[in-house]
């Protein structure tokens, strides 16, 4: 059969499969059928993927991804679900190493994917000719139709007679047309084409192939290639630097003066940040006590954004140092010695964040943004390592962003792995006696947490009949501390939800919960 | 001659002229009052007020012709991407509006949202389906 109508046959037949299994359902177990179709169809269409490396690494992360939407059913899991689903086919479909280009291709596909549909279908050239009557007919009835319009209405304000037989079919085409689009469902045919849209941006190939072109041009080893001063000049960026330093910036010694320049930044830089984590180690490596009356956020959380933007903007200092020539130049001992300096530094000042952001969980328990900086510090010392074997090798920015996208998609993955609402309430209340329990925070996890709220009720009842005492105001019909009825609300939600759901929105997270609510006598009827 | 301007125009009036169409034809059917004021303005003020699309649509129109794609599917491409646009146009002005609250999607989810979306879709291709003559011949001009 021809390939190009199989791929009109596959992505159509995805559309709908698309459809009967998301309609109004959740991505759980439904996913898993969807999945196996798309990756069957797409190792069908490009046979060659299977021996790439990359995209066998790819496929196992997916898959991982795949098992978590099933278990845990995590915003996250979804999000690395369709994360490494688009990787995949970009690495299946194009020739890349690097995971941005890859989503780029992937783009460039959603971006043409109307185009690559209809190019493959071939127009009956017979039936063209009929056509063309029909649009002639089309062009010559408009306006005979808005003069007949127009002059409809006029008579029908003329003549009670006429106005009355109108109205009568009126009501009467007004009933077939309601019967008719009840029947017919207008949001499912939109859902359709979704399906459509997205079956085709993950099947079909762009022909603009400008992605994997331009990443053919890249290298991991920096190349050191000659610019004349005019060509320099060209760039905006050396216009303003030029600006600032006057000759030095493009006279003979050009290079030594950057060097120059460079290293004083990197001492000036090294010394202030060295101040700074004498202070960290001091005050919260070997000395850190909390402070009667002064919150814990005072103390330790505030400024842990800025810390981290700097660590970040320092990566950007070292990269704009070693973007070009001083990585050849032969006098640059000096500045690769300030910038391993600064690195140790940094990584110093990650590990200070770090502990900040233990020190703050200590207290106060675990929470979204307490945890996504500790991810976030995780890939933070990848980038450090990253950037010091940038320079140690003379690598290029594309060898640092490649890298780095690969560490972020394993972390990405293996944080699916845990239901962090699920360990978040776990811990909190594991440690109730011992942090601040955020009753209100608890109460906003997702359905999963809710057998571990609901065994420790005691605990809920506890705090509210405190926060009751320190309220004055008795508005019990919007009451933000009425915990225990809150909790009762969320089951009856939750209830009311899994009732709207088939089986292919199953997923083990919303069973087990079932299951618990069903012992306990709560839910009744859940098919 | 077929110019990406000229054809640009040609879809932009196109457009705007189906849209007080279909709005007044719904108006009308409604029985409102003010129908007839509702459509005297639209034709007067429409497409004074909507002019500044042609900045968006005149690239639009040259980069299809650029794509390495048949005709056929480069008109495809155009009506695509100028559903794209007033699609965003809408959902901007329905987020600046307030007109969305709660859940984005769930508004797109209803008969009402589905059909003008769907609505949007077949005025756009009437419009460059029926400019098709003189976009053929752009995209056959020598580039």
């Amino acid at each position: 059969m021809n390939k190009d109508l199989v791929k009109i046959i596959l992505v159509t037949a995805g559309a709908v499969l698309f459809n009967l299994v998301f309609w109004n359902e959740k991505l759980a177990i439904n996913t898993v059928l969807f999945d196996a179709f798309l990756l069957s169809a797409l190792f069908f269409l490009y046979p060659n993927a299977r021996k790439s490396a990359n995209v066998n690494w790819l496929l196992l992360g997916h898959l991982v991804s795949l098992a978590m939407v099933v278990v845990h059913n995590t915003e996250l899991s979804k999000i690395a679900f369709v994360v490494t689903l688009l990787l995949v086919a970009g690495f299946a479909e194009y020739t890349h190493r690097s995971a941005w280009f890859a989503g780029g291709s992937m783009l460039m596909n959603a971006v043409m994917v109307v185009a690559s549909f209809v190019e493959p279908i071939k127009v009956n050239k017979g039936k063209r000719i009929k056509r063309k009557g029909v649009s002639r007919f089309i062009r010559f009835a408009i306006f005979p139709i808005i003069l007949l319009i127009v002059f409809f209405y006029i008579y029908r304000g003329a003549n009670n007679a006429f106005s009355e037989i109108a109205d009568r079919i009126g009501a009467q085409l007004d009933l077939f047309f309601s019967h008719f689009f009840d029947f017919f469902s207008w949001q499912r045919l939109l859902f359709l084409l979704l399906g459509l849209l997205i079956t085709g941006s993950l099947l079909l190939k762009s022909k603009l192939d400008y992605f994997s072109v331009r990443e053919a041009r890249m290298n991991d080893g920096l190349q050191r290639f000659r610019k004349t001063l005019r060509q320099k000049r060209s760039g905006a960026f050396f216009q303003f630097v030029e600006v600032v330093m006057g000759k030095m910036a493009s006279g003979m010694l050009a290079l030594k003066n950057e060097n120059t320049t460079g290293i004083i930044s990197l001492v000036l830089l090294n010394m202030l940040l060295l101040l700074v984590n004498i202070i960290d180690v001091n005050f919260l490596w070997l000395h850190f006590q909390y402070k009667e009356g002064l919150p814990v956020y005072k103390m330790v959380h505030e400024g842990t954004e800025l810390l981290i933007v700097s660590i970040v903007l320092a990566m950007a200092i070292l990269l704009f140092f070693f973007k070009g020539n001083l990585n050849f130049y032969k006098r640059n001992k000096w500045l690769k010695y300030g910038a391993y300096a600064w690195i140790v530094q940094n990584a110093m000042l990650v590990s200070s964040v770090f502990l900040r952001d233990y020190y703050y969980i200590l207290k106060h328990g675990l929470a979204y943004k307490r945890i996504g900086v500790l991810f976030f510090l995780l890939m933070v010392l990848v980038g450090l390592v990253t950037v010091f074997l940038k320079i140690w090798n003379k690598r290029t920015n594309y060898f640092l962003f490649r890298v780095n996208a690969w560490a972020g998609i394993v972390v990405l993955v293996l944080a699916t792995t845990i239901h962090w609402d699920e360990f978040i309430a776990g811990y909190n209340l594991k440690r109730k006696n011992t942090v601040d329990l955020d009753v209100t925070f608890l109460l906003s996890l997702s359905d999963k947490a809710l057998p571990l709220l609901d065994t420790n009720i005691v605990a809920l009842q506890k705090r509210q009949n405190d926060a009751k005492g320190l309220n004055t105001d008795n508005n019990f019909s919007n009451c933000d501390t009425c915990f225990i009825e809150q909790l009762k609300q969320r089951e009856k939600q939750f209830e009311q939800k899994q009732k709207g759901y088939t089986w292919l929105s199953w997923n083990y997270a919303d069973a087990y919960t079932k299951q618990y609510f069903r012992k306990k006598g709560l839910i009744t009827s859940i098919h | 001659m077929s110019t990406p301007f000229s054809i640009a125009v040609k879809i932009w009036v196109k457009t705007i002229t189906l849209a007080i169409f279909i709005c007044g034809i719904g108006i009308i059917l409604e029985e409102r009052d003010w129908a007839i004021l509702f459509i005297g303005l639209s034709v007067i003020f429409g497409y004074l007020v909507t002019s500044p699309l042609l900045i968006i649509i005149l690239p639009l129109v040259k980069w299809s012709s650029r794509i390495p794609y048949a005709n056929r599917a480069k008109m495809a491409w155009l009506i695509f991407l100028l559903f794209l646009l007033y699609f965003l146009i809408y959902t901007l002005f329905m987020l600046l509006t307030g007109a969305i609250h709660g859940d984005f999607i769930e508004v797109f989810k209803t008969k009402e949202g589905a059909i003008f979306i769907l609505s949007i879709i077949v005025v756009q291709y009437i419009a460059v389906r029926s400019t098709r003559t003189s976009l053929y011949k752009l995209y056959d001009q020598p580039k």
